[in-house]
């Protein structure tokens, strides 16, 4: 039987439904529907391979199969609004646990102003929370391959922390650099979480001040920053951290980078508090300008118990065709000790391709 | 006489202390158009530049201290031409200084007036290495464009002088021009005494030099890079150091960011030799502290090299 008869569309109403669409298709279109409104898209793919050497049985792998494949795929749309707004939307697909493939998941959508109260900037919407260092760049846009233990261990995601909310952030009118960003987002839930718990105590709020040295031959920024939040059940969490980060350039590029971070978390619940401090220390340093040598060291620990510790350690070779295109190649090594029972350890080696068509905004310091 | 009104002149004591002349605070990029706004404004203005004028204003990126600086700015003027895009916006979005965002008085985007040399046609994407859609950035090398330049910077800080300020302006801008008029006429004719008529084959290891020759009318080989922004391969630099040697190059520019050894490599092949020269203005050192002083340091550095008409043809 004809499609036509099956849906109920004679030939004849077929034929005058085309002729309607192709006379609409025909009317002059505005400019204006055409123009993308100064849209630019971004895509950034990453893919990570690991190859255990030893038996893949260590619960801390950083891969947990001898796999090569995506990590993540990120989409990103940026553009003014109007003349006050400028709006951002991205998403990222990337497999969870065990999955082959990814799942696209949206990381920000947030609209942002610095044309409404001069000297001040602010984003309306989802984002990752403007703390730290590590956590507000990108997977890809990382001088390593690997997440930090600290990441992983203090946020409790190797993502940075996403959520929704409001932002605000001021260079403050002073002779010296100090820039200040004070946030307040739901907190139903922290982390790069997949589930939305019940409505918190307090939000999560977080605060975060920026200064900057011109130390002799070594700019360096220094970042202090806060995060707390208090869940549905009462329990109460407090972050405090600082971040680093040196850059030595020669003619413009960079030849040797620092970038160290130390956070400690303080969770409470019915009076009873787990602290747990957590760090990494990077050197990189550029061969040339496109190839460049790094290691970091990460450590963290239970501090309140002293049961608990892991460390770990990533040397990496990072070889950039151009600032769209990066090959890399790592040893990376992990491993957790706890009080009573054997160390586990993972060793790997772990190759990426990292890159990224179309458009891509530019970079902090 | 009694009819004469004393308003003007009481309102003229009350608020003459606040009605002292404006002084515009200019944040430049690179020292050239430090130099430039110095010029123009004298003293109607405070100009700070970004960069020193030793780096390759492609590659750095957003430091604090430049945010810093360009959220107190009047004006923020900036090479253009997608030279700083990998920093600039970042820099002008941080400072959330209303005065310099896009479209506003204090947005000064030099580039923006300039006629590209070497613009692409057709289409472009990133196979193509690092080309700039509005043609080559680094016309700050070449006095007519500079000149121009000057005219654009002067109609931006128009806008935000009173009217004597403006009118020391134009006197500045006027002299400014003139200066530069003749800076590039005594080097024309230094080169053309030298040399004669017919000017040495210049080839350079990037676009950096592409304004200067053509301006002085010295025929342009072409450019060591067979990829804007990207290393060539061994192979290639002896291709095109063999095409060098054929097509009578007499010498090599580059300046001293550029990787030396494939420079050095390049007029090995050629045979011919190499000078390494600033293509910006660099206030700490006096040799080159404007960029009038970089064209006269670098004609003479080539007359230095090269060997002249009248050299050439002694016994």
């Amino acid at each position: 039987m004809p499609y036509a008869k099956l849906s109920g569309r004679t030939p004849a109403r077929l034929l005058k439904r085309s002729i309607l669409a192709w006379a609409l298709l025909a009317l002059p279109v505005p400019v204006a529907a055409a123009d993308l409104g100064g849209l630019k898209a971004s895509i950034a793919v990453d893919l990570v391979g690991s190859f255990p050497l030893e038996e893949e049985t260590a619960a801390v792998n950083y891969r947990a199969k001898e796999s090569y494949k995506l990590r993540s795929a990120e989409f990103m749309f940026y553009a003014p609004i109007d003349p006050r707004f400028d709006g951002i939307l991205s998403f990222a697909a990337h497999p969870e646990g065990d999955q082959a493939y990814g799942q696209p998941e949206v990381h920000e959508a947030y609209l942002s102003t610095n044309k409404i109260v001069d000297g001040m900037r602010f984003r309306m919407g989802q984002f990752f929370l403007g703390v730290g260092r590590v956590n507000q760049i990108h997977q890809h846009d990382w001088p390593f391959i690997t997440p930090t233990i600290m990441q992983r261990e203090l946020f409790g995601s190797d993502e940075g922390v996403i959520d929704t909310g409001a932002e605000a952030a001021a260079l403050l009118p002073l002779p010296f650099y100090l820039d200040v960003t004070v946030g307040v987002t739901n907190g139903r839930d922290f982390g790069h979480s997949h589930v939305e718990d019940d409505l918190p105590k307090t939000p999560t709020h977080y605060s975060r001040m920026v200064t900057f040295t011109e130390a002799p031959g070594l700019p360096t920024q220094i970042g202090l920053n806060y995060v707390g939040r208090t869940s549905a059940i009462g329990e109460e969490m407090r972050l405090w951290g600082v971040d680093l980060t040196s850059k030595l350039r020669v003619y413009g590029h960079l030849r040797w980078l620092i970038q160290a971070e130390l956070w400690q978390r303080e969770l409470t619940l019915d009076g009873t508090t787990d602290e747990l401090m957590g760090g990494y220390a990077y050197l990189q340093h550029y061969l040339t300008r496109t190839l460049a040598l790094g290691a970091r060291y990460d450590y963290s620990t239970v501090t309140s118990a002293d049961d608990n510790s892991r460390t770990g350690y990533e040397i990496n070779m990072l070889w950039s065709s151009s600032e769209f295109a990066r090959l890399g190649l790592a040893v990376y090594h992990n491993q957790r000790d706890q009080k009573g029972r054997q160390t586990e350890k993972t060793d790997q080696v772990l190759l990426q391709t990292a890159f990224i068509l179309g458009a891509h905004p530019s970079h902090d310091f | 006489m009694r009819n004469i009104p004393l308003w003007p002149i009481f309102l003229l004591c009350l608020y003459g202390p606040f009605l002292e002349a404006k002084t515009l605070n200019v944040v430049t990029t690179t020292p050239d158009l430090t130099w430039l706004a110095g010029e123009l404004l004298k003293d109607d203005g405070k100009v700070t530049t970004l960069l020193k004028g030793q780096e390759d204003a492609h590659v750095v990126d957003a430091v604090p201290s430049y945010i810093l600086a360009a959220a107190r700015a009047d004006v923020f003027c900036f090479v253009g031409m997608s030279l700083e895009i990998g920093w600039v916006p970042k820099v002008i979005e941080k400072t959330a200084n209303g005065k310099i965002q896009p479209g506003r008085d204090g947005y000064c985007d030099v580039g923006k007036v300039i006629d590209g040399l070497e613009k692409p046609g057709g289409a472009i994407d990133r196979s193509m290495g690092d080309v700039h859609p509005e043609g080559n950035p680094h016309y700050y090398m070449g006095l007519p464009q500079l000149k121009k330049a000057a005219g654009a910077m002067a109609a931006g800080f128009m806008l935000q002088l009173d009217p004597a300020g403006r009118k020391r302006l134009e006197g500045n801008l006027s002299r400014l021009q003139g200066s530069i008029d003749r800076a590039y006429h005594r080097l024309k004719a230094r080169l053309s005494q030298h040399f004669g008529p017919k000017l040495p084959v210049l080839a350079q290891y990037h676009g950096n030099f592409t304004y200067f020759a053509r301006s002085y009318g010295f025929p342009l080989f072409g450019n060591v890079e067979e990829t804007p922004g990207v290393a060539p391969s061994a192979g290639a630099v002896a291709r095109r150091a063999i095409e060098a040697g054929k097509g009578g190059v007499s010498v090599v520019l580059a300046v001293p960011y550029n990787p030396r050894s494939v420079v050095e490599k390049f007029a090995g092949i050629a045979g011919i030799p190499v000078i390494i020269h600033s293509d910006m203005a660099q206030p700490d050192r006096d040799a080159l502290k404007n960029p009038l002083l970089v064209q006269q340091s670098l004609v003479e550095k080539i007359i230095e090299t090269l060997p002249g008409k009248a050299r050439a043809s002694a016994p």
